[in-house]
């Protein structure tokens, strides 16, 4: 195992360069997914941010089978879907679950079809399911730092409107807030913070980097703006530590960065200071 | 004299508009007019009318699906109407409405405290780019103090409990400063201190000078507290105040329940029954008079004896048989 210190040294390795790269891409991602990750576990929208994510995947292949860009491909694919959904959602009547089911896997298969047809899809197709650390080219990480300020900077000016809307969307609607607007906010944000995490953790576990720091998180706050930054700080941390551990051992980055949120997850849910499930059980005993 | 008929059931009179002396010199500050709705291509209202005044706590009584909701929704625009006019009046024109959705409706494992809670309710107001300023937190801390939450406002909302929860969406909707309060089904699923406490909470304010409009399934604490109640199912069936509204015929046919059924019963509503006109002679000396709560048409110096209970329509004086009849 590699020790920080050659770690370290790695990072400044001018052959290594896609090293500090991938390590920037991983934090920057994971902070993003935090914060817009809070939004999706409190509005109870894993589902629909499982599926902006796959459906992210035919607008990466489509962009990169006809040479173009591959973070405005899969905006386009992302937002699509994230317009579709919230327009399907307003309508509480309706059970969208499975309409959203059937979108993500077709536009899952369409991927598979489309990049199928690319020369090398093989290795190709493993990078987008799985995400690559050597696989971020240099004159994305500019796009990509602009692209994650514009989330963060949407989410904390709307902040106190997606909050309104969230904690009651009919009250909110009645006040005179465009509920849709912000139903369509959040999701186009979330679409942005998968296509940027998407190269380094790949498409599959996404959603892992935007509700499992945010679950963690919620285990151990009870105020939103806590829970956001300690989001963004645990997925940071995690990116940090896997990107490390995975280069140390060779282990896919995505996945290892995935196993230590979940091992954060599982820690916070057993002793987290004032729900835990090992920490109230002695709490009650007293 | 009115003649009735023989062996008529007479039907309550049917109010479609108040008739409350002490209102009607205060003009409406809500008038809803000929409202028709449809919901997924069904009629869910006809033809409602409704008029509130400042100081009033009116009750929607009606089954399952009789449109309260839907009347209160359509009242704030969320439910688009077919036709009609939903109008505010004198100084509630300039102020918002103050909406209590049913308690569901809102988040609470939201890890927000009570005081953010009601502050995020006038985000709203405030438009874009703008920050809460002094009289925003001011009108917050007031609502707090008016539903006697101010010792949890920094408690996260998911730990309290279902009054405790209706308290706060009744201060989120007075931190808007209304003048007009919808509340759908406050009292639903909660305990019998909780509903007296917040009955004597939406009592106050009513008092204060709010018009207070509540849907409620409580129809004993309705008919206790309310000023007016107004019966609706699909269409307004009755309005009127509580004693107005004590004869069965007008809850039957809102309910669609039978004459036996027991509430009726225990909301001491007064049967129908069929009456009997079995002649018409001068009242006497001292023969005590009985007096239908409903003034009715008609001359007033003949007196016609009938047998049999119910409401009836004619002025005058009815002398029943003994032992029979109630008015």
């Amino acid at each position: 195992m590699l020790t920080p210190y050659e770690f370290i040294q790695d990072l400044f390795n001018p052959m290594l360069s896609f090293l500090p790269r991938a390590l920037l891409m991983a934090v920057v991602s994971a902070i993003v997914c935090g914060l817009v990750g809070s939004h999706v576990v409190l509005r109870g929208m894993a589902f629909i941010g499982d599926a902006v994510a796959h459906s992210v995947f035919p607008g990466l292949a489509i962009a990169f089978v006809i040479g173009g860009s591959l973070a405005l491909g899969g905006m386009v694919a992302g937002v699509a879907t994230a317009v579709i959904v919230a327009l399907l959602s307003q309508h509480r009547r309706v059970k969208e679950d499975s309409i959203i089911g059937v979108l993500f896997a077709g536009s899952f298969a369409l991927g598979v079809i489309v990049i199928s047809r690319a020369p090398g899809y093989a290795g190709s197709l493993q990078d987008f399911l799985f995400g690559s650390m050597t696989g971020i080219p240099r004159e994305d990480v500019p796009a990509a730092l602009i692209g994650s300020a514009l989330v963060v900077g949407l989410l904390i000016v709307f902040h106190r409107q997606i909050l309104a809307v969230s904690l009651d969307r009919e009250t909110a609607r009645a006040g005179g807030l465009n509920v849709l607007f912000y139903d369509v906010l959040v999701y186009v944000c979330v679409s942005m913070a998968v296509v940027m995490s998407v190269q380094t953790i790949g498409s599959i576990l996404v959603l892992a980097l935007l509700v499992t720091p945010a679950a963690t998180a919620r285990l151990l706050s009870d105020r939103i703006a806590t829970m956001m930054t300690l989001a963004a700080l645990i997925g940071s941390l995690a990116a940090i530590f896997g990107v490390y551990i995975s280069w140390s051992f060779d282990y896919p980055t995505g996945a290892t960065i995935v196993m230590l949120l979940t091992l954060s997850f599982v820690t916070a849910w057993l002793f987290a200071p004032r729900h835990g499930y090992v920490t109230s059980r002695i709490l009650h005993k007293r | 004299m009115t003649t009735l008929d023989q062996h008529h059931n007479i039907p309550c009179e049917i109010f479609t508009e108040t008739t409350h002396d002490q209102c009607l010199e205060d003009p409406p500050i809500l008038s809803v007019r000929d409202i028709d709705v449809d919901l997924g291509g069904r009629p869910v209202l006809r033809g409602v009318n409704l008029e509130v005044r400042q100081g009033e706590l009116v009750g929607l009584i009606g089954p399952n699906g009789a449109g309260k909701t839907t009347l209160l929704r359509t009242i704030l625009h969320l439910t688009p109407k077919r036709r009609g006019s939903v109008s505010l009046h004198g100084h509630a024109a300039r102020r918002k409405i103050g909406y209590v959705p049913q308690r569901h409706e809102f988040a609470w494992d939201f890890p927000v405290t009570v005081r953010e809670a009601v502050l995020s309710n006038i985000t709203a107001s405030l438009g874009l780019f703008r920050r809460p300023r002094i009289e925003h937190q001011r009108a917050v801390e007031r609502a707090l103090a008016r539903t006697d939450m101010k010792h949890l406002a920094d408690r996260p909302v998911g730990e309290l409990s279902g009054g405790q929860r209706q308290r706060v969406l009744v201060a989120r909707a007075l931190a808007l400063q209304p003048a007009i309060l919808l509340l759908d089904e406050p009292m639903t699923g909660l305990d019998m201190p909780t509903q007296e406490m917040l009955t004597g909470l939406f009592r106050s304010l009513a008092d204060e000078g709010h018009a207070v409009i509540m849907t409620t399934h409580d129809l004993i604490s309705a008919r206790a507290v309310m000023d007016r109640l107004v019966l609706i199912r699909g269409e307004i069936i009755a309005s009127g105040t509580p004693s107005e509204l004590d004869c069965a015929q007008a809850w039957v046919e809102t309910f669609q329940v039978g004459i036996d059924n027991p509430l009726l019963a225990a909301l001491g509503l007064k049967e129908n029954g069929p009456v009997e006109e079995v002649g018409k002679r001068p009242a006497r000396e001292g023969e005590p008079k009985h007096e239908c709560n409903q003034p009715i048409e008609g001359e007033g110096a003949d007196h016609v004896v009938l047998k049999g209970s119910g409401r009836l329509h004619g002025t005058g004086h009815f002398v029943f048989s003994k032992g029979v009849g109630r008015c």
